[in-house]
């Protein structure tokens, strides 16, 4: 075992901050289900060594402990053979037995059971406890990895990718170091030894009862490819399945008041008929396998009673070694097939592996500042100055500037993909600036520690997500904890007062459960505009000097959303905040209105001064786009 | 009520037991001959006997053979059978339920029960045909035989089985709760971790990174101790039984020692006493490692049952007599959602006539898509009376209720397939024409015609090749296309800008002049050009009147006019 780094992770600076580059191994982070094998498996192995380096010496006799238990297992059917050869020998020479050999066979063969039984188990133990902290750390390495990664590479990946990197190939990495390795191990030294043991006790035999075994292996294994379009069959009709059940449960509403109910319940009648034939086909078919390669492990032994029967008749073996052999053949069977499937299952675990590495290597935030804030002190003055900007090697801000005064309303309108979210973004150092300065208060924000900035700002974002849990935690959410401090923590009448800011406090009350109310995940049970008004109240009980609401209200009313801005206005009168607005009506009272197009400024005033000026505003606003 | 399930199966199941149990003697047979080899043909000296009984025992693994492919093609064809019974009962049943009788299903724990669900319990099935039977029946075989060759020695097995038996199940009952922590634990790893990507972008705005580390700490740390003490229990279970077995062969050795030196007990004997021995200790060894399983299964079964169970509650009344009450009415309606403590809707009373355009208007929240639930009788209501063409609503048929009233959700669900199959669902036999004709009213004739396929353009699952106006506006069309007294708009213009809005309305008013049409809508441009407009708030209607007068006299649609007018300027010149 190594402990050096062997692995070909590019260790790399990040360079200019904000251009994105190529991440480590991360970009071929689709199709993660494949069970590809390891691109690079030497690298992989030293690397997951290295994480077991720790536990080196439990694993080494975990090792041992099986080597143990499996010699114990090997020797255990000589040694009733030779007690029935003592018997044998009593029952034909009519010799007495000798009671004293016959006890210190059995009294061997008790310590064999005792060492086969206590190695085994604890080997097992040793062996579960290191796989699930290895496991465990890994687990918490990757949410921690997820926390510090920058917001590129979740645009660059899917969730479900992730998710699965987690959940199917930890699993898997984790199944194969636990059972996996010292099963196969425990396998591979029963099958020498067992096969050493057979020729040993008659090579004849030994040979016939092995020439069997890659028969029946390649016999299974051409079952196998043949069943092959039939799973795969099987597979697809249960995608089409699942996805029409899918849909008819989603769109109850039009099943029901269009009357299709019966047009689809007869379709779908079909599909479930298609897919009963293909599901009893391809399970018969996965069944014949064992009672095949059976027929001929069953016929091997009848030939071997025979042969045997008569070596043992002609005097060439002892019927206690005949005994034995037989045992030996029954213990053959299993393990051949588990030899044969340790390489599939660590090359699949090894690709598995490297896919999580791969996702540890992913480059992550820098801090490019270590200062503190207090949040308190600041007056919330903002300046862009000439900010470039691009998510990609394409600039989309080629020097922005812009100057907020301390408690300015501001609001922000264009069209999508006017870069009015990169504003936000850029302020909350979700990304990096290639060049220029965002400055608070006259000071360079990347000067500040990353988590010290952002709690300068109170924000709704665009993405309304909630968590799985009551809506009383979700809006304790938004407020600041301590490090032993709980979201249970956070006063009630503080929660309460957030809602009612956020005009949300009336419907929650309505709920069966009002703020206990249990959101399941993705909170489908609230409508869309509900679930705006909770992040807004989220974003209310953090009383920070800076608002930032990024198309808050869009599925909020008008009037409410009028009735939320100024509940706002009252309670933060002196912070600075920025509006993205899909709607031009709401936002007519702003201090100061940006409109921005493809990335720059073009227009900056009030309502009434923009429409005067009669360019892209007044345009906008005529045409009812926004 | 699987056995309600499986009674159509008899006879493939009692196909299934006869040749299993059929396999089951051809297997312990084989040993059996064994003992014959040894006895009369080997310490005989006998070879005519040996290769005798070799014969028998390949006849036996023919038959053996046989058996197991015949019982297990009984056994596929009642495990998928019941399945597929299963799965059609389960989405006959849920396709009808009402919203009321589906409150507390979500659609995802209803996919579980139709697909997953069902799947546990095939393997249930499979498990208890298969496995528990030729289990027990091997167990009870390798004794008979046993006790057939030897009493004294194979009472000895009998001996060790219920101690076996007894440990097997002491330890998986110890270890059966650590495994529903395991699952609770990682589902819980693999939410958090799910969310976290997610809400990513929420979880550092709040500076809540090192929150979400400490709860996903919790959440492994509580997976990895229930792994450790399941797994250390579990783990004692079959190199145990190993000892067991192995202890008593040794018994069973020592025992005949003594007999064989008098002559009361053979060697065959010996070697089949065993090797029996082995094959019930094996498989009572398996048995108790099954038996976990069956906990988890009688949970998908109850999941299952319990949408079964579940009838509708929604009940078709004798049809009462017929009121003069034509279109669509509300009589004094209140209303509570399922388990709510406060009233949705109080005293909603409104009708709406064929010709008549009417309009709902309100905040978020204020219950303006409750009273579509209500019209379509997703709900019953509290208290008051709800009249379609003179009949009460609660003596009509969903079918008919649906034939009188075209309703356009504010979800715009569309199915996968083609545009033409999606329309068509409003109308059987739509021709091309007729299609078209609605996609044009809904402004959304250019964009197919444009495109490659036309009419044969594919919508993938939930549509997500399409943005959410264009969505509405298909769902719009497939409104259009059926034939009705009334036609219900919920909000389903909220994602079109008002340009298009305006152009697709007066397409609608065209149309529908002669029927009564209900919008629901939170712009004023919207509802403004209706007959009457109701203004609601907390589930009541606050005012009502045409815009000229609601503009005039009612507080709530002046604000709600405050908050949109200025930007309407452009539409209302």
């Amino acid at each position: 075992m190594s402990a050096e780094p062997r692995h070909n992770g590019d260790k790399k600076d990040e360079g200019l901050p904000g251009v994105s580059r190529g991440v480590g191994g991360a970009g071929r982070v689709s199709g993660l289900l494949t069970s590809g094998n390891a691109k690079d498996a030497k690298g992989t192995l030293f690397r997951l060594f290295k994480n077991l380096a720790s536990f080196k010496w439990i694993f080494l006799a975990a090792i041992l402990l099986t080597l143990l238990a499996s010699l114990a297992q090997i020797m255990i059917p000589r040694m009733i053979g030779q007690i029935i050869n003592l018997l044998t020998g009593v029952l034909t020479k009519k010799a007495v037995l000798d009671w004293r050999v016959l006890g210190g066979i059995g009294l061997f063969l008790l310590a064999l059971y005792v060492l086969n039984f206590v190695s085994n188990y604890l080997s097992n133990v040793l062996m579960v406890r290191v796989t699930q902290k290895v496991i465990r750390s890994l687990r918490n390495q990757m949410q921690v990895k997820l926390n510090r990664l920058t917001l590129s590479y979740f645009d660059r990946s899917s969730a479900g990718d992730m998710v699965s990197l987690l959940s199917n190939d930890l699993d898997n990495v984790a199944n194969t170091l636990q059972s996996g390795l010292t099963s196969s191990l425990s396998a591979l030294v029963l099958l020498v030894g067992v096969v050493i043991m057979m020729i040993s006790i008659n090579p004849l035999l030994a040979f016939l009862s092995m020439i069997v075994i890659p028969v029946s292996y390649f016999m299974v294994k051409f079952l196998v490819k043949k069943a092959k379009p039939l799973f795969q069959k099987n597979a697809k009709l249960t995608g089409v399945f699942n996805g029409r059940i899918e849909e008819a449960y989603r769109g109850e509403d039009i099943v029901k008041h269009y009357n299709i109910g019966d047009e689809l319940k007869s379709e779908l009648s079909a599909i479930n008929e298609e897919l009963y034939d293909s599901e009893w086909k391809s399970s018969l078919v996965s069944f014949i396998t064992r009672p095949a390669g059976d027929l001929i492990l069953n016929s091997n032994y009848v030939l071997l009673a025979i042969i045997g029967g008569r070596y043992v008749l002609n005097g060439v073996l002892s019927l206690g070694g005949f005994q034995a052999f037989l045992q030996y053949t029954q213990m053959l069977r299993s393990p051949f097939n588990q030899v044969l499937g340790i390489f599939n299952t660590i090359m699949s675990a090894l690709a598995s592996a490297e896919r999580v590495f791969n996702f540890l290597d992913a480059d992550e935030i820098v801090e490019l500042g270590d200062e503190n804030m207090d949040a308190r002190e600041v007056r919330g003055e903002i300046e862009f100055g000439q900010v470039e900007f691009g998510y990609t090697e394409t600039l989309l801000f080629d020097g922005v500037d812009l100057c907020v005064l301390p408690g300015e309303q501001v609001a922000i309108v264009g069209r999508t993909g006017a870069g009015k979210t990169t504003l936000v973004n850029l302020l909350m150092r979700f990304y990096e600036i290639s060049d220029g300065e965002i400055s608070i208060d006259g000071k360079d924000a990347k000067t500040y520690r990353i988590e010290e900035l952002r709690k300068a700002y109170s924000m709704v974002l665009q993405d309304t997500w909630l968590f799985s849990g009551t809506i009383r935690d979700n809006i304790a959410y938004g407020a600041d904890l301590s490090d032993n401090e709980d979201l249970a923590d956070v006063d009630f009448e503080r929660i309460k007062e957030a809602a009612e800011l956020a005009r949300a406090d009336s419907f929650i009350e309505r709920l069966p459960q009002g703020y206990d109310t249990v959101l399941t995940e993705g909170a489908s049970n609230l409508s869309q505009g509900e679930v705006q008004l909770v992040t807004i109240a989220r974003a209310m009980i953090k009383k920070a000097p800076i608002i930032i609401l990024d198309e808050a209200t869009s599925s909020v009313d008008t009037r409410t959303e009028l009735l939320i801005q100024h509940g706002m206005k009252e309670l933060a009168a002196n912070s600075t905040s920025f509006i993205i607005a899909h709607r031009l009506s709401t936002i007519q009272d702003a201090d100061r209105i940006i409109v921005m197009d493809s990335g720059t400024i073009v227009e900056v005033g009030t309502h009434s001064e923009l429409l005067e000026q009669n360019g892209y505003y007044a345009e906008m606003y005529l045409a009812g786009q926004a | 009520m699987l056995i309600r399930y499986a009674k159509k199966y008899t006879r493939y199941i009692a196909g299934q037991l006869f040749f299993a149990t059929i396999w089951v003697f051809s297997q312990l047979f084989i040993p059996r001959l064994m003992v014959d080899i040894v006895d009369s043909g080997i310490m005989a000296g006998n070879m005519n006997a040996i290769v005798h009984r070799g014969l028998l025992m390949l006849a036996a693994t023919v038959v053996n053979i046989v058996s197991l492919l015949i019982s297990i093609y009984f056994l596929t064809k009642v495990t998928a059978g019941i399945s597929r019974d299963l799965r059609c009962d389960l989405f006959e049943k849920i396709v009808d339920w009402s919203k009321e009788t589906r409150t507390g299903f979500s659609n995802s724990t209803l996919i579980t029960r139709t697909v997953n669900d069902v799947k546990q319990v095939a393997n249930f099935i499979d498990l208890s045909l298969r496995k528990i039977f030729t289990l027990s029946v091997t167990v009870i075989g390798a004794l008979v035989v046993s006790f057939s060759l030897d009493a004294k020695l194979a009472s000895i097995i009998l001996i060790v089985i219920p101690a076996i038996l007894v440990i097997g199940l002491l330890l998986t009952t110890r270890a059966l709760p650590q495994y529903s922590r395991i699952r609770l634990s990682i589902d819980r790893i693999n939410q958090l971790f799910r969310e976290n990507i997610r809400g990513i972008r929420v979880i550092r705005a709040f500076n809540k990174s090192d929150y979400e580390i400490k709860e996903f700490d919790k959440a492994t740390e509580e997976a990895y101790e229930a792994s450790v003490k399941s797994e250390s229990t579990m783990m004692l279970l079959s190199p145990l039984i190993l000892l067991l077995t192995n202890v008593l062969i040794l018994i069973i050795l020592f025992l005949s020692g003594g007999r064989v030196q008098i002559g009361t007990i053979k060697l065959g004997v010996l070697i089949g006493l065993i090797e029996y021995a082995t094959i019930s200790l094996n498989n009572i060894q398996q048995f108790a490692s099954i038996i976990t399983i069956i906990p988890r299964s009688k949970v998908s079964i109850d999941r299952i049952a319990e949408v079964l169970s579940t009838e509708e509650i929604l009940e078709i009344k004798e049809r009462v007599l017929e009121t003069d009450r034509k279109g669509i009415s509300f009589e004094d309606i209140d209303f509570y959602y399922p388990g709510s403590r406060r009233a949705a809707l109080g005293g909603i009373t409104f009708c709406l006539r064929k010709g008549e355009t009417k309009a709902f208007i309100g905040s978020t929240g204020s219950g303006k898509s409750t009273i579509l639930k209500l019209l379509l009788r997703d709900y019953d209501a509290y208290r008051g009376q709800i009249c379609l063409n003179c009949n009460d609503i609660q003596s009509l048929p969903r079918e008919e209720i649906s034939r009188i009233v075209t309703f356009v959700p504010q979800s715009s669900f569309l199915f996968s397939g083609t545009i033409r199959e999606n329309i068509q669902t409003g109308k059987k036999d739509a021709t091309d024409d007729e299609i078209w004709e609605v996609l044009d009213m809904a402004e959304m004739g250019d964009f197919f015609r444009e495109s490659q396929d036309g009419l044969d353009t594919h919508i993938a699952q939930n549509a997500v090749n399409l943005s959410g106006g264009q969505k509405q506006r298909i769902s719009i069309a497939r409104g259009l296309i059926r034939e009705s007294d009334f036609y219900v708009f919920d909000d389903c213009f909220s994602a079109l800008d008002y340009s298009t809005e305006r152009k697709i309305r007066q397409a609608i008013q065209e149309k529908l002049a002669d029927r009564g049409v209900l919008v629901i809508a939170q712009r004023v441009a919207t509802v403004r050009h209706a007959d009457e407009i109701f203004v609601l708030d907390q589930g009541r209607i606050l005012d009502r009147g045409s815009h000229e007068e609601l503009a005039e006299c009612s507080e709530v649609y002046k604000e709600i006019l405050a908050s949109q007018l200025k930007s309407q300027e452009g539409e209302i010149r």
